[in-house]
């Protein structure tokens, strides 16, 4: 059985995600490929928003897309560094 | 005809002569100690700002806070030291007032950082932190600051700085209760010990001898310092792996 992720690991995958759809995906699929459940999604979808990590562009047709902004691609670079630390004095 | 004999030259004022101060060897030691552990907490408060800046973890913003708010309480708790170590203070109202302010400060510092050091060590335990938690720590230890500031006693102070401390443990111990990462680990025995030499630093608000102050001091810069290095190697190491040869 998978290993339970904890909030950082749910923030990477969500991020990196975005990242490999060439910076700019639709939140349903986002949620699919996230696998978890729609009220986490929304939550941690707003915590994001809130915290600067995605933002929200809208196409010609008024279709929502999500993509990262620099804080959110320094995240994923510096996340292997985030997780060391905070493994390391377990917080 | 008399000599004229001169009487004794009359001495210093006598609120002055509460002024002769400590030697200056003290006031050193305690300056020196002062600047190496208030370097090393905010040496760690800087160089984990851009790990903060990025992840807005709740469990590193608690870890920063311990040492910005650890180096501001030793800091006044220097100047508390300062002004005990005068033969009179009581007879000068303004070292007074600067006493109580410094008790009030250390106090107030301290406690944050105590509970700052609790939150870091349950914020894993958390599943929703509250949104007002920060604000509502402020709130306890203002109120439990001036409480003590108002009693100008230092014994009051380090009961209740005691008293959080074993009341985090206690809560400490219910949430993790079976839980699999439970138990002291090398972090968790560095923390409290963090805490416990804080609290037997305001030891130094009374007068207790040098000889016994300089083997705490040491021990004391020593945990700060290994806290220093583990921060900076864990951060300098930039998430690189080693490659094997």
């Amino acid at each position: 059985m998978a290993k339970k992720r904890n909030r950082l690991e749910i923030i990477y995958e969500m991020l990196k995600i975005v990242r490999e759809s060439h910076n700019s995906i639709r939140p349903t699929p986002l949620l699919r490929y996230t696998n978890i459940s729609s009220q986490s999604f929304s939550e941690y979808y707003r915590e994001l928003k809130e915290k600067g990590f995605i933002r929200e562009e809208f196409d010609t047709k008024g279709r929502k897309f999500v993509s990262l902004t620099d804080k959110g691609f320094q995240f994923l670079d510096k996340y292997n560094l985030i997780r060391g630390f905070i493994k390391e004095f377990e917080l | 005809m008399g000599q004229f004999i001169p009487g004794p030259m009359p001495g210093p004022p006598e609120f002055i002569q509460g002024l002769r101060g400590p030697p200056l060897e003290f006031l050193a030691i305690e300056l020196v100690y002062f600047l190496v552990v208030a370097g090393l907490c905010l040496l760690i408060y800087f160089k984990t700002k851009e790990i903060y800046r990025i992840s807005q973890h709740r469990g590193i913003f608690y870890f920063r806070n311990i040492f910005l708010f650890f180096a501001l309480a030793y800091l006044f708790r220097l100047m508390g030291v300062g002004l005990i170590m005068l033969d009179d203070p009581v007879a000068l109202e303004i070292p007074r007032m600067l006493y109580q302010a410094s008790l009030f400060l250390a106090g107030y510092f301290g406690t944050m950082a105590i509970l700052c050091l609790a939150m870091a060590m349950l914020i894993r335990n958390v599943k929703k932190e509250s949104k007002n938690a920060y604000y509502a720590l402020h709130g306890i230890a203002l109120v439990l600051s001036l409480l003590i500031a108002t009693e100008r006693s230092s014994s009051a102070l380090l009961a209740m700085q005691t008293a959080i401390l074993a009341c985090a443990l206690l809560i400490f111990f219910i949430k993790t209760r079976g839980k699999k990462a439970s138990g002291f680990s090398q972090n968790k025995i560095t923390y409290l010990l963090l805490a416990i030499f804080w609290i037997i630093n305001l030891l130094a608000f009374s007068r207790i001898p040098m000889e016994l102050k300089i083997p705490l001091y040491i021990i004391s810069a020593g945990i700060f310092l290994s806290i220093f290095l583990r921060v900076r190697k864990r951060l300098s190491t930039n998430g690189k792996k080693k490659k094997p040869a």
